[in-house]
């Protein structure tokens, strides 16, 4: 199935899509102030006329070459291009002080391939396994999994203070409710407006959220940076890369984990690698870290590539997106009628494979268009925000338009932009707010569902499910951690 | 940044995220509050279709709203415990209403334009279909506005600028992902 996957992807047209996505994400990802999330987000407008394999193999390019992309703008301007990038740039923009501006480039380009084929073989080897136990979730486990993302999402995007997190989660579960009811078809807060029947489609609040938000954020506070003129050779020694291989082995661990954990994206998984991997590095090469280390950079950039691979794996087996960047891809394919889930198999058959292969051909583009585009990109970099930021704003409303055609759709990614500048005002993270609106619908089928189950039985029944023990048990931990934290703070 | 990635004791994904100054949240909170009350209000009333409140229509709008609302009385205690009332009056002096506002109004004046605006006039350039309506024309005018105040240009600079990308975003949308335009 898998070899039949790579034999259709290798059509010229999907070659050609892929190469294109990769490139626009690099690109993307290599402008400051650009996320690979907006970039995700604002993209899923262009694919609704696309077929299904076109899609998910431009998506795909875009999510694999835009996490590269920021670590061209850390390493020559020492800026990150994307959050994930903060130890690349570190590291890296110490090392082009040095005069080593490209074989820190390099480097990062190595780690970045490594790393995305880390994460794609972890995926490839434990999908089944978390498909198989998916299978046996009924509507009170998948009612407490799509609780346990929102949290663990609200933790992991405000670790200081998760119930900050927490509380954009719920608000994403209140806006999900408005609409017509799917059990008994009765209006929720709709005030007897017809546009507000199927409720709010989220690509305009992700548009919003990642797009308009960033753009108004942005926009009043620029800063103008020197552009390097000469970055010099691109590779180091393959002996010198080599001897990094246990710390591209364990980052892509870590890289992999991190994303498959709702809500934890490429920033905590470079953060986190950086700093395992500064504990655990040689007392020479640990003297190197924060003044320009090789090895820094293989820990971050292995691990916010193998993050891909990840957070693509409780999106598909599960249908919680690993990060937000997971769930624009997940906005993509429900766009395209893909329903993910424990049943994607059975549903779509040979899907999971084509996706598979997408992403390692996107990797071996994301490689070599890593090489063709960094002298390119910094042509990119004397571009003004004054200018690039204002362009956007029209692709945004192509962007919310687009999915469904509807005028509305634009106001709700207004409103979302604003309600995200809002949030991020008042210092709360905004990509819970995404997860609530994605997993709301599934946490209110199944709840409902499963008390009405409950309510027929006796109290032992209860006790009899199992998993659903286990999975409060940890919705209770995550919990009472996010409490913890909140008295230390 | 290298003393704040030492100084951090859990590693978040939202840099930004964490406790504001306390004016914002007892604002911030009290706002969703009042959201939150809103929606138990509106919850309450929803129909029961089978009498059984477990799988009653309101059920999780009404949970998430309570617990929200005690997440939400977390912050609102604690913003009351640190709030000092000097120190908000200089915060709210030191932010630039100006130039902040700019971009979110221009925006909106943008969208009002282009779902209350509709009308369409085809031409055709070579073999392409360039379609002047809402979008195009609105388009022109949004961009030639921000980049004016932005990118701090001449105004035709700007205005020629904003055509060349509003002209090509419409031939491309149009003609190559055969996506209609908003308003046409």
């Amino acid at each position: 199935m898998f070899i039949d996957s790579l034999i259709s992807i290798l059509n010229p047209f999907l070659l050609f899509t892929t190469l294109l996505g990769v490139s626009l994400g690099i690109i993307w990802g290599a402008l400051p102030g650009l996320s690979t999330t907006m970039a995700m987000a604002l993209l899923i407008g262009f694919t609704s006329t696309m077929s299904q394999d076109t899609a998910i193999c431009f998506m795909l390019g875009v999510y694999t070459g835009s996490v590269f992309g920021g670590a061209i703008s850390a390493i020559l301007i020492n800026i990150p291009g994307t959050p994930d990038a903060v130890p690349t740039m570190i590291e890296g923009h110490a090392l082009a002080k040095k005069g080593e501006a490209g074989t820190a480039l390099g480097t990062a380009i190595f780690g970045s391939f490594v790393g995305n084929w880390i994460g794609i073989l972890i995926l490839i080897f434990l999908m089944p396994f978390l498909i198989a136990i998916a299978l046996n979730f009924k509507s009170w486990e998948m009612f407490l999994l799509s609780i346990i993302g929102i949290s663990v999402c609200g933790t992991m995007c405000s670790g200081e203070l998760p119930i900050k997190g927490w509380i954009v989660g719920w608000i994403g579960i209140l806006i999900a409710m408005v609409g017509i009811d799917p059990i008994f078809g009765v209006e929720r807060f709709t005030f007897e407006n017809p546009n507000f029947y199927d409720g709010f489609s989220y690509i305009p609040i992700l548009i919003g959220l990642f797009g308009i938000c960033e753009i108004i954020k942005t926009l009043p506070n620029q800063n103008k940076t020197p552009i390097p003129e000469k970055i010099g050779k691109l590779f180091l020694p393959m002996k010198q890369l080599f001897s990094y291989v246990s710390t591209a082995v364990r980052s892509g661990l870590i890289g992999t984990f991190i994303g498959a954990l709702p809500g934890a994206g490429a920033n905590v998984a470079s953060f986190l690698s950086y700093d395992i991997g500064k504990k655990r590095a040689k007392p020479s090469e640990k003297l190197k870290w924060g003044k320009g280390s090789y090895e820094a950079i293989i820990s971050a950039e292995v691990a916010n590539n193998a993050n891909i691979g990840g957070s693509i794996l409780p999106t598909l087996a599960l249908g919680i997106p690993g990060n937000a960047a997971a769930a624009a891809l997940l906005a993509a394919l429900t766009m395209k009628n893909v329903v993910v889930g424990p049943t994607i198999d059975i549903d779509h058959p040979g899907l999971v494979y084509f996706i598979y292969a997408a992403l390692l051909i996107a990797n071996f583009f994301m490689y070599a268009m890593a090489i063709a585009l960094v002298k390119p990109c910094i042509k990119l970099f004397s571009l003004s925000r004054g200018l690039l930021l204002p362009i956007i704003i029209p692709v945004c409303v192509l962007g919310a338009y687009a999915a469904r055609l509807n005028l509305y759709d634009l106001w709700i990614m207004f409103f979302a932009g604003i309600f995200g500048y809002f949030l991020s005002l008042c210092k709360y993270p905004t990509a819970p707010a995404v997860l609530g609106v994605i997993l709301a619908p599934m946490a209110d089928e199944n709840l409902r569902r499963s008390l009405m189950i409950f309510s027929e039985k006796n109290i032992s029944y209860f006790f009899e499910q199992y998993v659903g023990l286990i999975l409060l048990v940890i919705f209770l931990i995550v919990i009472i951690d996010g409490l913890r934290r909140l008295k230390n703070n | 940044m290298k003393n704040k990635l030492s100084k951090k004791n859990y590693i978040s994904e939202d840099e930004g995220a964490g406790l504001a100054a306390p004016i914002v949240d007892l604002v911030s909170s009290s706002l969703i509050i009042l959201i939150a009350l809103w929606f138990i209000y509106e919850s309450v009333n929803l129909k029961v279709p089978d009498q059984n409140l477990l799988t009653a229509p309101a059920l999780l709008p009404i949970i998430t709203s309570i617990t929200l609302i005690m997440m939400l009385l977390i912050i609102f205690y604690k913003s009351i415990k640190n709030l000092n009332i000097n120190e908000s009056n200089k915060l709210f002096k030191t932010i630039s209403y100006k130039k902040n506002l700019i971009s979110p109004i221009i925006l909106f004046f943008y969208i009002f334009a282009l779902t209350n605006y509709n009308f369409t006039y085809e031409i055709y350039i070579l073999t392409f279909e360039l379609i002047i309506g809402p979008f195009l024309i609105f388009t022109i005018i949004l961009l030639t506005l921000l980049l004016y105040i932005y990118w701090k240009q001449k105004i035709y600079t700007c205005l020629l600028v904003s055509s060349i990308w509003s002209l090509f975003l419409s031939i491309t949308f149009v003609n190559f992902f055969n996506i209609p335009l908003p308003g046409s």
